[in-house]
């Protein structure tokens, strides 16, 4: 078997054993995060890495509070309006619950503005499912399988003509 | 035969398929099963270089997590591979016809050493970087940029990881005379300290393999085990040129 080949077997194998550790790991991925305290003026916030699947987000404030869910490209970028580039947006008045999926897995960031001049009190609580099943990780995946196993295919073909 | 010819030769048949498919499934599959990045990171104005170091450290502490996770498989390949190199040969005869030929002993063992150690590298380095791309393939090149030290120091680990593992099976395999003697010591040995864990949790943060995924942190326990790895594989070179004998 020449090199062509065997480095496509290695691929196709390899990405394959991956997904099946992704899906073993995902069945312990973490509950929830909790934390409450002042807000100050402006804009602040949290960076998490999130995977495809529902996540919930319940938040009380003593004030109005814009919350948005943004990829971290996204927040990275200048000029640009955050709440037409958000994932969920929401002002909450009180408190509230938000609900979101993101399309791939990634760094997102947790956006807190406080619209008011002084300072505020924010608690929230962020959930996660206790197992999850990521389709967009299946689909990289997928994608990783079949160039190997395309190059694979071209190694063997290559072989078999290099021997004739 | 010259020392590049003997490297190649080397390589060519540690790269047979029913070798490296094995080694990448365990190795790609394991590497799932060390830690999870967890926890939020707080910004406040906006996002800037610091976050993005903040966020490397933590996409690279869970990387040198799967250093734990790959152990068990690295303990297996380097005993199984060390002892097929070494102790094989040294039972089938192949050996006596290598040293045989006008090439000096310590370049057959770097040959055999380096061949091995650098197979276990490539795919051990090539699991950690996959999962850590893979955990957020359209972010990861900001990360790396924005502090490449993080991202490269698994890499560094998984060197020290690699040396711990292959030089006590190498020195298995030069002081056995068959090559399922030198396996089993090996796995042993390496076993050994993975099990210490299940009798007392506390002590396996100084002891391989929690001493390579926490390295950075706990400096003296890394430079312990590297020195011990070094110490280990002199000894083996020692016996292996000049007290081997070759039947």
């Amino acid at each position: 078997m020449n090199a062509v080949a065997k480095l496509g077997l290695v691929i196709l194998v390899a990405s394959l054993s991956a997904l099946a550790g992704n899906i073993i790991s995902d069945l312990r991925f973490f509950g929830s995060y909790s934390s409450s305290g002042p807000l100050a003026s402006g804009i602040s916030g949290k960076l998490v890495f999130l995977k495809s699947t529902e996540y919930s987000i319940s938040l009380t404030t003593d004030g109005t509070v814009e919350f948005m869910v943004l990829r971290l490209g996204d927040m990275m970028r200048p000029d640009v309006n955050y709440a037409e580039m958000a994932l969920a947006y929401q002002t909450i008045s009180g408190g509230c619950e938000v609900s979101f999926r993101p399309d791939r897995r990634g760094v997102y960031a947790l956006v807190f503005r406080n619209l008011s001049d002084r300072r505020l009190n924010l608690g929230y609580v962020f959930r996660a499912p206790t197992s999850i099943f990521e389709q967009d990780y299946l689909l990289d995946s997928a994608t990783v399988a079949s160039a190997g196993l395309a190059l694979a295919a071209a190694g063997l073909v290559i072989g078999r003509r290099q021997k004739h | 035969m010259g020392l590049i010819t003997f490297l190649r030769w080397e390589v060519s048949s540690l790269t047979r398929p029913k070798l490296i498919l094995p080694l990448a499934a365990f190795m790609f599959f394991s590497s799932y099963l060390g830690g999870e990045v967890h926890g939020l990171s707080t910004f406040i104005g906006g996002v800037g270089t610091r976050d993005l170091i903040t966020l490397a450290r933590r996409l690279g502490r869970m990387a040198t997590t799967s250093i734990d996770g790959t152990y068990l498989a690295l303990a297996f390949f380097s005993a199984v591979l060390a002892s097929t190199s070494i102790a094989g040969e040294l039972d089938s005869g192949i050996l006596k016809f290598y040293l045989s030929q006008p090439m000096g002993r310590l370049k057959v063992f770097a040959c055999k050493f380096l061949s091995v150690y650098m197979l276990l590298l490539s795919f051990g380095a090539a699991s950690v970087y996959y999962r850590m791309f893979m955990e957020a393939p359209e972010d990861f090149p900001a990360l790396l940029a924005a502090s490449p030290f993080y991202i490269i120091q698994p890499l560094l680990l998984e060197a020290s990881a690699i040396l711990f593992t292959l030089s006590v099976s190498t020195y298995f395999s030069v002081v056995s005379r068959r090559a399922y003697h030198a396996s089993l010591y090996s796995l042993f040995v390496l076993y050994s300290f993975y099990s210490v864990r299940m009798v007392s949790p506390g002590m396996r943060w100084f002891l391989p393999p929690y001493a390579f995924s926490i390295g950075i942190f706990e400096l003296a326990n890394l430079t312990y085990f590297l020195a011990f790895s070094l110490g280990l594989l002199i000894l083996a070179i020692y016996i292996f040129t000049r007290r081997l004998e070759v039947p």
